[in-house]
C-alpha cells in the first residue's frame, strides 16, 4: 500500500494557494460588481431595478458549473480563448456578484426608512445619504453574512477543476491518478478546505453575535 | 393676523395615500414666533400634516408655503430652501446610531452647511448646552437615556438654525418620567421666539404651552383656536368626546 508522500501533500498545499487566489478573484470581483448591483436593486429608477434583479435571477439560476463552460468552452468557440484562471475568475465574479449583490441589497433596506427622513430633513443630498448614513450601517448588518457567503466561494471555486484549473479538488485527482489512494488524498483534500473555510465560518458566527449585541 | 406674518402658510391641502384620504381639504396659518400644537386621535391625519410640511410627503392638491417659500415643488433648490428653513424631531429620535453625539450634530453643518470642523464643534457644544447635554459629546445614542436622546434630537435640528421646528409627538416613545425634560427645552425654544408646530398626545402640556389648538378628526380641522377656549368650550361632539375620554384616561 503506498502512502501519501510528503511531496504529494506539499503539492496539495500548493494548488490550495491557487484556490485561494481564485477566491479572492472571486470576492474583490463579486464585491465591486456586487455593490453597484445592490444599489441599482433599491433605485428609484424602475429601468435599473429592473436590470440588476434580471441579472440577479438570471445568474441564481443558472449553475455555476454552466456558467464556467460558457466562460471556457463557450468564448472559445467564439475566438475568445482565455485560460483557465481568467476564465474561472471571471465566471466566479458573475456567480458571486449575484450573490453579493442581492444580499447587500437586503442590509440597505435593513437600515430603517426614519434614518433616510431624518438626513433628509438636515439636508443632506442623496449621496451623502448613502455615504455617511446609509451604507455605514448596512456594512454592519453586511459583515456576518457577507463572511458567510465566502465559505460558499472557496468551496465553489472547486467547480473550476472541470476546466481544467489545477486549484485543489483537481490536484487532488491528479495526485489521486498516479497513486490510486482515493480515500486517503480526497480526505486530505477535504482536510484542506475545512482548514481554509472554517476560520471563516467561526468568523461570520462571531460577527453575527457580535452584531446582535449591539455596536 | 395680516397675510405678511403667516410664516407657515396651509391652503386647501389634500393627502391621499391610494383610495385613503388622509388630509381633506386642511388650511391654516402660522404666525412667527407663534406656536401651534394639534390634537387629535390616531389616524386624525396630524402626523401625515406634519410631514406634508416638512416636504417627507406630496400633497395631491392645495399649497403648503413655508417662509414665503412653496414646499413640494420639484428640484433641490428648492428642498435645500425648505431644508434650511424647516427642522423636524421624530417621534423615534432618529439619531445615527453609528456616530457619536457630536458628529450627529455636525454632520450637516459641515456637509450642507460647508462650515469647518472647528466652527461646527464649537456649534455642536453650543446646542447641546442649551438642552443641557455639553458633556454627551462624546456618546453613542444608544448609551443615552430615551430622554437625552430626544433632546440630542432637538439640538441636532436647532444647529442648523431653522425658522421653523416641527414637533410630531416627540414624546410618545418616552417613559413618563422623562417626558418634563424634553418639554422644558421645548418651553425654552417658545420663550427664545421659535416658531413651532407640535403634534401631541400630551394634552396638559398643549393647554399651557400653545397659543393655538388645533383638533383634526378624519382628515380635517374640525375647531380651532386659543386652549383656553378649545378646552374650556369645545363646539363639536367629536371634540367634547374627544376630551372626555382623555380626562377619563387620565383619573385612571
Amino acid at each position: 500500500m503506498i502512502q501519501l508522500s510528503a511531496n504529494h501533500l506539499l503539492y496539495l498545499a500548493e494548488a490550495a494557494r491557487w484556490t485561494v487566489l481564485l477566491s479572492l478573484i472571486a470576492f474583490v470581483g463579486g464585491a465591486i460588481v456586487g455593490l453597484p448591483i445592490a444599489l441599482m436593486r433599491v433605485s428609484k429608477m424602475a429601468l435599473l431595478r429592473g436590470l440588476a434583479s434580471g441579472y440577479i435571477q438570471l445568474i441564481q439560476g443558472t449553475p455555476l458549473l454552466i456558467v464556467l463552460f460558457l466562460a471556457y468552452f463557450g468564448l472559445g468557440i467564439l475566438g475568445y480563448k482565455l485560460v483557465p484562471l481568467v476564465a474561472a475568475g471571471i465566471s466566479l465574479t458573475i456567480y458571486a456578484a449575484a450573490f453579493l449583490g442581492e444580499i447587500w441589497r437586503g442590509c440597505i433596506e435593513a437600515v430603517p426608512k426614519t434614518q433616510w427622513e431624518a438626513s433628509d430633513c438636515l439636508g443632506l443630498n442623496p449621496v451623502q445619504q448613502y455615504a455617511y448614513v446609509i451604507l455605514p450601517q448596512a456594512v454592519r448588518i453586511a459583515i456576518p453574512p457577507t463572511v458567510g457567503f465566502m465559505v460558499q466561494i472557496v468551496k465553489n471555486t472547486s467547480l473550476a477543476s472541470v476546466i481544467g484549473f489545477v486549484e485543489l479538488a483537481r490536484a487532488g485527482q491528479i495526485v489521486n491518478n498516479s497513486t490510486f489512494e482515493p480515500f486517503a488524498i480526497f480526505t486530505a483534500v477535504g482536510v484542506i478546505y475545512f482548514v481554509l473555510c472554517y476560520p471563516l465560518s467561526v468568523a461570520a458566527r462571531t460577527l453575527e453575535r457580535r452584531a446582535h449585541v449591539g455596536r | 393676523m395680516s397675510a405678511d406674518d403667516a410664516i407657515i402658510r396651509i391652503e386647501n391641502v389634500v393627502k391621499e395615500f391610494g383610495a385613503l384620504r388622509v388630509l381633506d381639504g386642511v388650511g391654516f396659518d402660522v404666525a412667527r414666533g407663534q406656536t401651534v400644537a394639534i390634537v387629535g386621535r390616531s389616524g386624525s391625519g396630524k402626523s401625515t400634516l406634519l410631514r406634508c410640511i416638512a416636504g417627507l410627503e406630496t400633497v395631491q392638491d392645495g399649497r403648503i408655503t413655508v417662509c414665503g417659500h412653496e414646499v413640494g415643488r420639484p428640484g433641490s433648490a428648492a428642498r435645500a430652501q425648505l431644508r434650511r428653513d424647516v427642522g423636524m424631531v421624530f417621534q423615534s429620535y432618529n439619531l445615527f446610531p453609528h456616530l457619536t453625539v457630536e458628529r450627529n450634530i455636525t454632520l450637516a453643518l459641515t456637509l450642507v452647511k460647508k462650515e469647518s470642523k472647528e466652527a461646527a464643534r464649537r456649534r455642536a457644544a453650543e446646542v447641546l448646552g442649551l438642552v443641557g447635554l455639553t458633556d454627551k459629546l462624546r456618546s453613542y445614542p444608544e448609551q443615552l437615556s430615551g430622554g437625552q436622546q430626544q433632546r440630542v434630537a432637538i439640538a441636532r435640528s436647532l444647529a442648523l438654525q431653522p425658522q421653523v421646528m416641527l414637533f410630531d409627538e416627540v414624546t410618545s416613545a418616552l417613559d413618563p418620567e422623562l417626558v418634563a425634560e424634553v418639554l422644558d427645552v421645548m418651553r425654552q425654544l417658545r420663550e427664545d421666539g421659535m416658531t413651532m408646530v407640535i403634534v401631541t398626545h400630551e394634552m396638559a402640556f398643549a393647554r399651557a404651552f400653545a397659543n393655538r389648538i388645533l383638533f383634526m378628526a378624519d382628515g380635517k380641522i374640525l375647531e380651532q383656536g386659543p386652549p383656553a377656549e378649545l378646552f374650556g368650550d369645545p363646539k363639536t361632539a367629536r371634540l367634547q368626546a374627544f376630551l372626555k375620554r382623555f380626562r377619563e384616561g387620565h383619573q385612571l
